[in-house]
C-alpha cells in the first residue's frame, strides 16, 4: 500500500481516522457511516503495521517547520507503536458495539477521538501532542452529552478541566523546550525545569492523580452507554502513553500510583451507580500503571505496557456488559438490578470473563500483566508500595469482581425478565471476552503481549509458576469470602443512593458557592447595601425572643434579602454545577 | 371508527405472529427466561446463595495448605514466617469500616 502511494508514510494514521469522523458529519446514510466507523481504525492499523515493519526502529516522518518549532508529526517506535494498534483494535470493538445506535454526532465524534488519540501517541513533538490532546477533550464531550440533559453540566466540567490540562501541557512543553535550546521532540522530560512540573501536572489529570481524578467518576457515568465504552478506552491511555514516554522512572508516581490503587475502593464500595463504580475502580487500574512508571524498569514498563493492552480490553468489557444491561433495563443502578442472569446469560458470562479478568485471576488477562508490576516492586525492595497495590488488587476482586456482576446478575431477583442484547453488543463483547482469555493463556497467548513489549525480554516474567498462582488464588479466594461473609450477616454496606462527591466537592460545592457569591457581590450596586441591610437584619432576629423553628425561619428570610443579587447571578453559572 | 369481530383465525394468526417474535428474540414466552439460561436456574435458589460461603472457604483453606507445602520462592521479608500470608491481606483488604460517617 505504502510502495504506490508514498505520501502515506508521511501523514499520522491517526489523521486518516479524524478525516473519516470529518466526513460522517455530513453523511446522512447511517450503513455508510457504520462502515467508517469500522474500517476507518483498521485502515489506520494496518498503516501503522506497515510503517513499523519498513523502520522497526523508529519511523520518524511528517516533518513540518513553524517559525522556529520544528515538529515531527508521526513517530513509530517500540513504544507508541503498542498504542497504536491498541486504539486501533479499541476502535473496532467500540464501533461493533455501537452499530445499533444510529446516530450522526456519536459517530463522528467517536471516530474523531479516536483518531485524536492515535495521531496523539503517534506524535514526535510536544506541539502535535498538544493539538490531540486538545482534540481528543473537545470531540469526546459530544458523547458526554449525547447521555442527555443531566449530562450537560458534567460535560462542561469535563471539558474545561480538560482543556486546562492542555493549557499546561503546552505551558510546560514551552517551558521546558525554552530550557532545551527550543527543542520541542518529546522524549525523556523528568522534572528538572518547571516545565517538566507543569507537563506532569497536566498529564495528572488526565490519567486521574488524586485529588485531580474526579472528572472521570463525574462525567463517565453520565455520558450515553456507548459513549462511556468508548471514553473509558482513550483519555487516560493516552496519559498513560504521555507519563511512559516522559517521565519514566521518576520516583514520586510510585507514590501517586500506589495511592491511586487505594483510594477509589473505599469509594466503590458504597457506590451505586455501577458505571460510577467501574469509573472508580479504572482510576484504581490506573494506579498500576502510574507506579509501575515511577518504578521505571524494563520488567515494569513492560508490566505497564501489558496492562495497559489487556485494560483496555477488559474495562470496556465490564462497561460494555453494564451498558448491555442498561440499553436493556434503562438503569445501571445496584439497588435496581439483580438476578439478570435468567435472562440475560450471555451478558453475565462476558461480564464474568471481565470481573476475572480485573480481578487478575490465573488464565485471565491482567494476571500475568499485574504480576510484572508487583514483581518490579519487590525487585526494588519496594515494599511499602508493593502492599498497597496488594491491597488494591483485593479491593479490585471485591468491587468490580464481584460486586459488579453479583448486583447485577445474581444477588435478589430484581423480577426483570428482559431480552438478551443485541447482536452487535454480544459481538463487541465476544471479541474482548476472547481476548481476555487469549492474552493470558499460558500456551502461546500472553507470549503473543510479550512480543509487543518494548523493552529488553532477556529475562522473561514467568506468570504461571506454581506460588505466582497459588498465592493470587489465596488473595482471591480471601476477598471472595469476606465478602460473602458480610453479606451473609447483613455487614455489607449499603449502596449510597445520592452521587458522591469526593474530592470534586471543592469545586462543585464550595468553589462554586465561593464564585457565586462573590459575583453576587461584584455585579450590583446594591451589593454593599444588601450586605449591611442582610447582616443586621440577622442580627436582630437571631438575638430576638423567637424559638427555635421560628428563629431559624428569621434568619432564612433576613438572609434572602442578602442573597437577593445572587438569584440573578444563577442563571449565569448554574451549567457549572 | 369501523370495530371489526376478531375471528378465532385471526386469533391463531396473533399467537402464530407472538410465537414468532418471540423465537427471533429468544426468550421463553412464559417465564421470560432465556433457554441458555435454564440450566443454571439453580444459581438463584436461596439455598445455593446460602451455601456458596463454603466455596471460597475451603478454597481458600486448600491455597493456605498449598502456600504452606510449596512456599513462595521470593516472599517479602514480613510474610517469610506468616502462613497464608496473600489470604490474610485478601481478606482484610476489604473491611466493613462505618467510613461513611454512619450514613446509610
Amino acid at each position: 500500500m505504502i510502495e504506490q502511494l508514498p505520501i502515506l508514510a508521511q501523514i499520522n494514521p491517526g489523521l486518516w481516522v479524524i478525516l473519516a469522523g470529518l466526513l460522517c458529519t455530513t453523511l446522512p446514510v447511517g450503513a455508510a457511516r457504520k462502515a467508517f466507523v469500522i474500517a476507518a481504525p483498521i485502515f489506520a492499523g494496518l498503516l501503522i503495521f506497515q510503517l513499523h515493519g519498513m523502520d522497526p526502529g523508529a519511523h520518524l516522518a511528517g516533518q513540518l517547520r513553524f517559525g522556529p518549532v520544528d515538529l515531527t508529526t508521526l513517530r513509530i517506535d517500540k513504544l507508541s507503536v503498542v498504542w497504536g494498534y491498541l486504539f486501533c483494535l479499541a476502535g473496532v470493538i467500540n464501533g461493533v458495539y455501537a452499530l445499533h445506535e444510529k446516530c450522526r454526532m456519536t459517530d463522528s465524534s467517536a471516530l474523531i477521538y479516536t483518531g485524536a488519540a492515535i495521531a496523539g501517541v503517534l506524535s514526535g513533538d510536544m506541539i502535535t501532542l498538544f493539538i490531540m490532546w486538545e482534540l481528543t477533550a473537545i470531540s469526546s464531550v459530544f458523547l458526554i452529552w449525547k447521555g442527555g440533559e443531566h449530562a450537560y453540566a458534567a460535560g462542561v466540567r469535563y471539558l474545561s478541566i480538560h482543556v486546562l490540562s492542555g493549557v499546561m501541557l503546552l505551558a510546560g512543553a514551552i517551558l521546558h523546550a525554552q530550557a532545551n535550546g527550543g527543542d520541542f521532540m518529546f522524549n525523556n522530560i523528568g522534572l528538572e525545569s518547571p516545565g517538566g512540573w507543569l507537563m506532569l501536572l497536566a498529564m495528572g489529570i488526565k490519567v486521574g492523580f488524586p485529588g485531580l481524578h474526579m472528572w472521570m467518576q463525574d462525567a463517565y457515568p453520565k455520558a450515553s452507554i456507548t459513549g462511556t465504552v468508548i471514553l473509558a478506552s482513550f483519555t487516560t491511555k493516552f496519559a498513560v502513553y504521555a507519563l511512559a514516554r516522559g517521565f519514566a522512572g521518576t520516583e514520586i508516581l510510585i507514590w501517586i500510583g500506589a495511592i491511586m490503587t487505594c483510594f477509589p475502593v473505599f469509594f466503590a464500595v458504597v457506590e451505586n451507580d455501577l458505571r460510577r463504580v467501574l469509573a472508580y475502580s479504572l482510576n484504581n487500574q490506573l494506579g498500576f500503571m502510574v507506579c509501575g512508571i515511577g518504578i521505571g524498569t524494563s520488567l515494569a514498563l513492560n508490566g505497564v505496557v501489558g496492562q495497559v493492552f489487556v485494560h483496555v480490553i477488559f474495562k470496556g468489557l465490564l462497561f460494555m456488559s453494564i451498558g448491555a444491561v442498561m440499553y436493556r433495563t434503562g438503569t445501571a443502578k445496584a439497588s435496581e438490578l439483580g438476578g439478570l442472569f435468567r435472562s440475560m446469560p450471555y451478558t453475565t458470562v462476558f461480564c464474568l470473563i471481565g470481573a476475572g479478568s480485573i480481578a487478575a485471576m490465573p488464565l485471565l488477562a491482567a494476571f500475568v500483566t499485574k504480576a510484572m508490576i508487583l514483581a518490579a516492586a519487590v525487585e526494588g525492595h519496594l515494599y511499602i508500595p508493593f502492599l498497597m497495590m496488594l491491597f488494591a488488587s483485593a479491593g479490585v476482586m471485591e468491587h468490580s469482581g464481584i460486586k459488579v456482576p453479583h448486583f447485577t446478575f445474581f444477588a435478589h431477583d430484581s423480577g426483570r425478565r428482559v431480552k438478551e442484547a443485541p447482536w452487535n453488543m454480544l459481538a463487541a463483547m465476544g471479541i474482548a471476552g476472547f481476548l481476555c482469555i487469549y492474552l493470558a493463556w499460558p500456551w502461546g497467548g500472553y507470549q503473543t503481549l510479550y512480543a509487543l513489549m518494548p523493552y529488553d525480554l532477556d529475562h522473561a516474567y514467568k506468570p504461571y509458576t506454581w506460588d505466582h498462582v497459588v498465592f493470587q488464588v489465596q488473595l482471591l479466594f480471601a476477598a471472595i469470602f469476606a465478602f460473602t461473609l458480610l453479606k451473609r450477616f447483613k455487614l455489607y454496606p449499603a449502596e449510597r443512593r445520592a452521587e458522591i462527591l469526593d474530592a470534586d466537592w471543592t469545586y462543585r460545592v464550595m468553589f462554586f458557592s465561593i464564585a457565586r457569591w462573590g459575583s453576587a457581590m461584584r455585579s450590583g450596586s446594591q451589593a454593599l447595601p444588601n450586605l449591611l441591610a442582610g447582616w443586621s437584619s440577622v442580627r436582630g432576629n437571631a438575638v430576638g425572643t423567637c424559638g427555635g423553628y421560628d428563629r431559624w425561619l428569621a434568619v432564612h428570610r433576613s438572609l434572602g434579602g442578602l442573597f437577593c443579587p445572587i438569584r440573578i447571578n444563577i442563571s449565569l453559572t448554574r451549567s457549572w454545577r | 371508527m369501523i370495530e371489526t369481530e376478531v375471528t378465532p383465525e385471526a386469533k391463531a394468526a396473533e399467537a402464530a405472529s407472538d410465537a414468532k417474535v418471540n423465537a427471533a428474540t429468544n426468550i421463553h414466552a412464559a417465564e421470560g427466561i432465556h433457554p441458555a439460561a435454564k440450566p443454571f436456574l439453580f444459581l438463584g435458589h436461596i439455598k445455593t446463595r446460602r451455601n456458596f460461603i463454603w466455596l471460597p472457604l475451603i478454597g481458600m483453606i486448600v491455597c493456605v495448605i498449598l502456600g504452606i507445602m510449596h512456599p513462595q520462592k521470593h516472599p517479602l521479608p514480613i510474610e517469610k514466617y506468616i502462613p497464608g500470608s496473600w489470604a490474610i491481606w485478601g481478606f482484610f483488604a476489604y473491611r466493613s469500616d462505618d467510613y461513611r460517617g454512619g450514613a446509610s
